[in-house]
This record gives structure tokens, C-alpha cells and sequence, in this order.
């Protein structure tokens, strides 16, 4: 079965993805929950050591596509631990606005407590929000973006329909997620890299092999690259292309409304 | 691996890492919050844009600017495109005016920025001898500094002889052509190897002349 047609079957239907498991939908964003409380204080430092620096360039990346200027809007939607946020909040300045919207409480108060230790207070609001039920007006904001947090989401299409509903004719939504690489060379190194040495860096780093595990199992049951662009096509979004990074074991969406 | 996204973290440390330990960095970056300067280096066809704000400067790499853009710039940011070989010239506030007429810089956007932004390269100003002590000790980093000083000044001392004998050497004049010297001495010896021919040649006369008149008897 195809990633896209397991897609497409697991939307439909009761059941969803939790890495290889099939669990029923209510049961799923308890579960992803108890990744991240699990995970959450140790998580930056996790990011560092499993991607050995790399996911801060990925990171750049994004920002650097994102086309935010001063007295922006910006949503940084399962923006966990702030990265993103930080150097959004320095890019609106005071006339701007950041919310740092993730659906899990532990990630959010790592990384209000991280931003605040920042010196970044005054245009930065902390909302715990469902991506497929955004709490916010339509056309609300100028860009919306979601690094390494969609996967995580139990409905994509009904989380991408909600982006394209607060954000603003004209604005861009950037999708930042592991995709498929696109090598096959490359793609048995990162499966053995994924498989056997995440778990055991999880249980050294952060005493925690299991949500390591996940990770990998969730990367391999996210949609590719192609079929990610067509499910931000469906919803409304114009203008969508995407840019492999690393060899495709990342890659960002890009999405326009108008 | 995004090669210019690399680039830009490694100055953004290395011009925030300067400015905190510098007397004067938060300072010289007041005048310049939430301002923008978007610098384009000609022969990388490479476009940085450097945000400022109070906590920092951010360097963000982004994609070649377009004329329409440009047009619509607003006034919190400016642009420049530059020659690589005439970015160390920017630091010096006064020939931003030169570069333009030079055709080496092209602007737009408010002037005030690029030059405020010029005067954080140029005003920047450290006490080394504070900071180093911070990691090794008051007396080791006197030590240290008064003893680079001592080494800086020999190394200088050194390098100006070594350009002096440079310039020396390059300048002195290489005998391309005989010197008139060398030229005299060889007359003399040519005249001298004449009178000797003639002397050997009257003698040799003097030997025949006997021989001869025997010869007609």
C-alpha cells in the first residue's frame, strides 16, 4: 500500500496512524501527547544530537523563505520549544505579532520559559491550540508556519483546511517536515541511522527509547513529498511547490492563499 | 545541506558574539531597531539581510531581490549591492557617497541606515584585556596582552626591515648592459694585447733579418 493511499484509507475511516500501530483517532493525540510531555525538557537537546546541529539550518531555511517583514502576523503553529518564534518575534518587532501555538502543555511552557529567559516578551502570545480546529479569526495571518509538527497531527487535511482558513489572502503557509529522501542509497543509511541508533541515543540522552521510536516509525508513515503538495492543493492553497533539504530527509512545502 | 543558511549562522555568531563583548555594541545598534539592511554581494550573486533589533543582529539569507521589491521598500529598510573587493570600504562612513559615483555600490533606500549600519563595523570597540580576563585571571591575561603587544610590535619591526629589503631589492638597478668601468678595462686590454702582438712581431723581424741577408751571400 501506498504512503498516499494509507493516507487517504487512515482519513477516512476510524483508525489512525501512531508510527506502524493503528489506533483509533480519539486515542492518538493522548498518545503523540504523552510523546512530548515525555520528551519536552530534553527536546533541544535532542533535536542537536540526533541531527547533529543540522535541524537549526532547516530551521534557517524556513525563516529565510518566509518573506516576514516588520508589523507582520505570524503563526508558528507546533512550534514546541520557540525556535522559530524567537527569530520571528526580533523579525515583526514591536508592531508584529508571533503566537506560539502547540497542542501540548509541556512543550509550551518549555518554550515560553526559553523565550522569556530570551529577553522576547512584549509581541509573543502562548496559545495551546488543536491544528485542525485553530482558535483564531479567519484571514487572521500574514504566514503560518509548521516545523516538524504535522506529522504528529491526526487529521492533516482537516489541520491544513483550518491553516488556510486563518491565514490572509495573499499570506504563505511553510510546512517543515521529514519527507522521503530521495536516494535510495541515502534512504538505507537514514533507516538504519532511524531505526537502530535514534532509540538508543533516546534511551542515553533523554531515558526514553520508546518515543524515539515513534519518531522513526511516524517520519516513514508521513505523507511524501508529492502527496503532501496535493493535500495543501485540496484544501485551497495556490502556488505550492516544495525544496528538499538534505537529500530529501526533509523538505518544506510552500503554499500561497489568495 | 543549505550552504548559505551555514554561512549566515557562522557571522551571525561571530558579529553577536563581537558586539557582546564589546564596550559599546548594544549602543551602536540602538539607531538601527527594527531596521533592515539588505546587502547584495555582485560576484556571489548572494543577497544577506541583516535585521536589527535591541537583543541583536540577525543575518538571514534570501533570495535575489526583485525590482519590484525595491520599488515598494519601505522606509525601515535599504538595500545595497556591492563588489566583494569594495565591502572592506564600507566600513568608512565618508566614501559610501564615492562608491555610488564609482558605480561599485548601488542603493536605495534610506542612506541612514547603510551608514548607521557602516558605523557599527567602524565604531566597534573592545577591551580585550577585560574580556580575556574573565576566562583566565586578571595577572595571566595582563601577562598575555602585554606580551602580544611586545610580539605585535617585534612582528611589525620585522615586517617593515623585510619590505624594506623587499622594496630594496626590487628597486635596485641589474647590470643589463656593460658597465663603461668593464668597458675601459677591455680597451685597455685589447690595447695592450696590440703593443704586445707588435712588439713580438718587431722581434720576430729582428730574428729573420740575420737569416735572410745570410741567405743572399
Amino acid at each position: 500500500m501506498t504512503t498516499e493511499s494509507a493516507q487517504a484509507q487512515s482519513e477516512q475511516s476510524d483508525t489512525t496512524d501512531f508510527g506502524f500501530k493503528k489506533v483509533n483517532k480519539s486515542e492518538k493525540v493522548s498518545m503523540v501527547a504523552d510523546v512530548f510531555h515525555s520528551v519536552a525538557a530534553k527536546y533541544d537537546v535532542m533535536n542537536d544530537v540526533m541531527s547533529m546541529g543540522v535541524h537549526r539550518l532547516w530551521k534557517r531555511y524556513t525563516i529565510d523563505c518566509s518573506g516576514v517583514k516588520s508589523g507582520q502576523r505570524v503563526l508558528d503553529l507546533a512550534g514546541g520549544t520557540g525556535d522559530l518564534a524567537a527569530k520571528f518575534s526580533r523579525i515583526v518587532g514591536e508592531k508584529g505579532q508571533v503566537v506560539l501555538a502547540d497542542i501540548n502543555h509541556s512543550m509550551l511552557k518549555v518554550g515560553k520559559e526559553k523565550l522569556t529567559n530570551m529577553g522576547i516578551i512584549g509581541n509573543i502570545d502562548y496559545v495551546q491550540a488543536n491544528a485542525e480546529e485553530l482558535p483564531f479569526p479567519d484571514n487572521h495571518f500574514d504566514l503560518i508556519t509548521i516545523a516538524f509538527g504535522l506529522r504528529n497531527v491526526t487529521d492533516k487535511s482537516a489541520a491544513l483546511a483550518s491553516m488556510f482558513r486563518v491565514l490572509k489572502p495573499g499570506g504563505r503557509l511553510l510546512v517543515l517536515e521529514f519527507s522521503k529522501p530521495s536516494s535510495e542509497a541515502l534512504s538505507k543509511v537514514y533507516d538504519a541511522y532511524s531505526f537502530h541508533v535514534l532509540p538508543r541515543m533516546g534511551q542515553l540522552v533523554a531515558n526514553d527509547a520508546e518515543s524515539y521510536r515513534y519518531l522513526a516509525e511516524s517520519i516513514r508513515m508521513h505523507p511524501d513529498q508529492d502527496t503532501l503538495e496535493g493535500m495543501m492543493q485540496e484544501v485551497g492553497f495556490e502556488q505550492t511547490s516544495y525544496h528538499n533539504l538534505t537529500g530529501g530527509i526533509v523538505a518544506l512545502h510552500r503554499g500561497f492563499k489568495f | 545541506m543549505p550552504a548559505n543558511q551555514a554561512l549566515c549562522a557562522a557571522i551571525e555568531i561571530a558579529i553577536n558574539k563581537a558586539l557582546a563583548i564589546s564596550l559599546n555594541g548594544p549602543e551602536l545598534i540602538v539607531p538601527l531597531h527594527e531596521k533592515r539592511c539588505v546587502l547584495y554581494l555582485q560576484e556571489l550573486d548572494t543577497t544577506f539581510a541583516f535585521q536589527f533589533s535591541p537583543q541583536r543582529i540577525d543575518v538571514l539569507s534570501l533570495d535575489k531581490v526583485e525590482q519590484a521589491y525595491l520599488d515598494d521598500m519601505p522606509d525601515s529598510e535599504s538595500y545595497i549591492s556591492v563588489s566583494l573587493f569594495a565591502l572592506s570600504e564600507l566600513k568608512q562612513t565618508s566614501k559610501l557617497t564615492k562608491l555610488i559615483k564609482q558605480g561599485k555600490l548601488d542603493f536605495y533606500g534610506d542612506l541612514g541606515i547603510v551608514q548607521k549600519f557602516s558605523q557599527v563595523f567602524s565604531g566597534i570597540e573592545f577591551d580585550i584585556e577585560e574580556t580575556l580576563s574573565q576566562y583566565i585571571g586578571d595577572v595571566p591575561a595582563y601577562t598575555v596582552l602585554k606580551q602580544s603587544k611586545t610580539l605585535q610590535e617585534q612582528a611589525k619591526k620585522q615586517f617593515s626591515l623585510l619590505s624594506q629589503m623587499m622594496s630594496d631589492a626590487a628597486l635596485e638597478e641589474k647590470p643589463i648592459a656593460v658597465r663603461p668601468i668593464v668597458l675601459a678595462n677591455f680597451v685597455d686590454e685589447v690595447r695592450q694585447l696590440k703593443m704586445d702582438a707588435e712588439r713580438f712581431e718587431a722581434r720576430l723581424n729582428r730574428i729573420a733579418q740575420p737569416i735572410s741577408s745570410q741567405e743572399k751571400k
